[in-house]
């Protein structure tokens, strides 16, 4: 297997933790959610996207930047972007 | 006794060097950095023997830090200089935001001070405070600093194109530290914690400085912390054993709501003993749900203490006896519209409210008519008027503003000045009741509404309402006040809503309820309701864009009010 295949499986993973968290915290279907949609967009304030941060500390095992939904602000670029840093390799459960 | 908090962190210095005055957690609630009052005295001079070498006395230096002991060192820094520091909302990354500019020109700053890490685009002289070494402290020259000299401006929320520095002054500041230490019963023993923002009133004045004009340790979490993981804040609280920890009351519920079973299993809460709920109303159902989830894990209900403050008083004004359990009011709700407080009976609709205590030390309280400014009898609901050492210079630059709400007198014996609060509550049995907002109140037939009464009804009128996202306020027509409904449509529901059905239960609710018939019901898209950064409703706003038709309609094109606007400005 190598460092890529990974990475996309990580990705996957995440992307899925998402859209169930956000599908509970917005009351919708999760084949509603849609991953390319910026979460401003949803109406999901501020301090529910850092708390989502917290969860997903908590998910996956290691500290994460609260203010990540800022700067990867959809579903798709948060998870790729943390599927692609060094320590979600173990991370990943 | 000290006079200023020169003197103050002095004499910390000189007779208790060693002890820890403050503990940082970082992030994660982990990571503690310490400082002693000799480390922070040492630093302090540094920074301010810089200062001296670039800005005179008086002038204004900005902070823009993120919550961190870098600003507590900074804040302290502007006192040893004698400039007056302007604390502004900390950065999101790193990069200040558009308030940053409002407060920069209002203030007239001759400099900013911050930290190495931070970006910052403007011509002042920066100071990266972070990079001065405490070697520099002998170069300090003690400022002549009397009690009137102003310590800090303290910038209220409001819009960001008309930003207010609140002018508080040594003697403010101490006085409201005396009145803070007799009303929440502090002592030598006490340990405070918290997680505060350190550029607002609440978390500088009741946190970081009462804390040194009790010489007791203060541990400190960035903000961010605790909305991450809630459980960090009283995580904190159990692990140092801290007695007085207090927040809004959306963090109480926000803690009853997220911590979860195994992580309140590891918490002793038996060691707080002032849980201190202000700055937003104190709701009876957050008192509840919180003593009730945590009285498991030695939480006491007597421990929370509503309390009411605002920035222009510098920050206490009320708040009950901190061994006592909170006093709940139930009144008619009815009455309570009719600026009245009667308690409820069997039927009729009831509303329960909270007591936030009374005034302390020589500050006074009065509930005055915001017309007549005769003062309301007692159980009367009128505009809290607040008089005393605590009451703040008034705005800077603002001379007119300031005689208008600083300086207010009652009409029949001129007694005063008296700062106006712009706040509705009345006084029964000795105790004050917060009931509203004056700006917002609405009066339509000589008879007040509370817009957050309007908008509990509305939002439940419907599921795709958005529950705290809706506005209600008044306009004019022919010479009449109408009621107008702004409210957002829940993101969920966007797709096949029933239009006609949702504005129909909304003006059926607002009839059934209070009697009026609606002007206009405006659907707004998820986001549509302006809010402040802390979360309050903007109405005015709302008003204004709906006046101009500028608000974001959830159904673009179609006509939303029956009028155009030109026919409401009258």
């Amino acid at each position: 297997m190598n460092a890529s295949t990974q990475k996309q499986i990580g990705a996957a993973e995440i992307q899925d933790w998402l859209v169930t968290y956000l599908s509970k915290e917005l009351s919708l279907s999760p084949d509603e959610v849609d991953v390319t949609t910026p979460f401003d967009r949803y109406g999901l304030s501020s301090m529910t996207a850092v708390l989502m941060t917290g969860e997903m500390e908590e998910w996956l095992g290691r500290t994460l930047d609260p203010t990540l939904p800022y700067d990867y602000p959809t579903i798709e670029t948060l998870a790729q972007h943390l599927a692609s840093q060094p320590a979600s390799k173990k991370a990943v459960r | 006794m000290a006079s200023t908090l020169v003197q103050l962190l002095r004499w910390r210095a000189e007779n208790q060097p060693g002890k820890i005055a403050y503990t940082f957690l970082g992030n994660s609630g982990e990571d503690e950095v310490s400082l002693t009052y000799q480390e922070l005295d040492r630093q302090a001079r540094a920074i301010a023997a810089r200062i001296q070498n670039s800005a005179a006395p008086r002038s204004r230096a900005l902070l823009l830090y993120h919550s961190s002991i870098d600003y507590i060192q900074a804040f302290f820094g502007c006192v040893y200089a004698d400039v007056i520091a302007v604390p502004t909302y900390p950065p999101r990354r790193n990069r200040p935001n558009a308030a940053f500019a409002a407060i920069l020109k209002d203030s007239g700053a001759a400099l900013v001070l911050t930290s190495g890490s931070m970006e910052l685009d403007v011509s002042l002289a920066r100071l990266e405070t972070d990079q001065i070494s405490g070697d520099e402290a002998k170069e300090w020259r003690e400022p002549d600093v009397s009690p009137d000299s102003l310590a800090f401006l303290q910038y209220t929320s409001g819009s960001t194109g008309d930003p207010k520095g609140v002018m508080v002054s040594h003697a403010n500041l101490l006085h409201n530290e005396r009145m803070i230490q007799q009303a929440f019963g502090h002592t030598e023993d006490t340990i405070v914690a918290g997680w505060l923002p350190l550029f607002h009133d609440m978390g500088l004045i009741g946190n970081v400085l009462q804390s040194l004009y009790m010489g007791v340790r203060c541990i400190l979490m960035p903000p961010v912390a605790f909305l991450q993981r809630p459980y960090r804040w009283l995580q904190a609280i159990s692990r140092y054993k801290a007695t007085t920890s207090g927040a809004p009351n959306f963090a109480y519920d926000l803690c009853a709501r997220k911590v979860t079973d195994q992580q309140a299993a590891s918490l002793d809460l038996s060691s707080w003993a002032v849980a201190f709920s202000g700055a937003e109303p104190v709701r009876a159902e957050t008192l509840d749900l919180f003593a009730t989830r945590f009285a498991p894990y030695g939480f006491r209900r007597e421990a929370f203490y509503p309390c009411y403050g605002l920035a222009e008083a510098t920050l206490l004004v009320s708040g009950g006896t901190h061994a006592d359990a909170p006093a709940l009011r139930s009144v008619n709700a009815d009455a309570l519209e009719q600026n009245f407080a009667m308690p409820a009976s069997g039927d009729g609709d009831a509303r329960t409210l909270v007591s936030c205590g009374w005034a302390w030390d020589t500050q006074r309280i009065a509930i005055v008519d915001s017309d007549s400014f005769r003062r309301c009898p007692e159980g009367h609901v009128g505009e809290i008027w607040v008089a005393g050492p605590s009451v703040a210079q008034g705005y800077w630059n603002r001379p007119e503003l300031t005689e208008q709400t600083f300086h207010a007198h009652i009409q029949e014996t001129s007694e005063g000045p008296f700062l106006r609060t712009g706040d509705l509550g009345f006084v029964q049995q000795g105790e004050l009741f917060v009931t509203g907002r004056l700006k917002d109140m609405i009066v339509i037939r000589g008879r007040n509404y509370y817009p957050q009464d309007i908008e509990r009804m509305v939002q439940e009128s419907h599921p795709a309402l958005a529950e705290g996202h809706g506005a209600a306020f008044s306009v004019e027509r022919d010479g009449e006040e109408r009621l107008v409904v702004a409210q957002e449509v829940k993101y969920t529901h966007r797709r096949n809503l029933n239009v006609a059905e949702v504005t129909g239960n909304i003006r059926e609710a607002v009839a059934e309820q209070f009697g009026l018939d609606v002007l206009a019901v405006v659907l707004l898209k998820s986001g549509g309701v302006q809010r402040t950064s802390s979360g309050k409703i903007q109405r005015r706003t709302c008003r204004a864009n709906f006046l101009a038709n500028r608000l974001d309609l959830f159904e673009a094109g179609t006509p939303v009010h029956a009028f155009s606007a030109s026919d409401s400005v009258s």
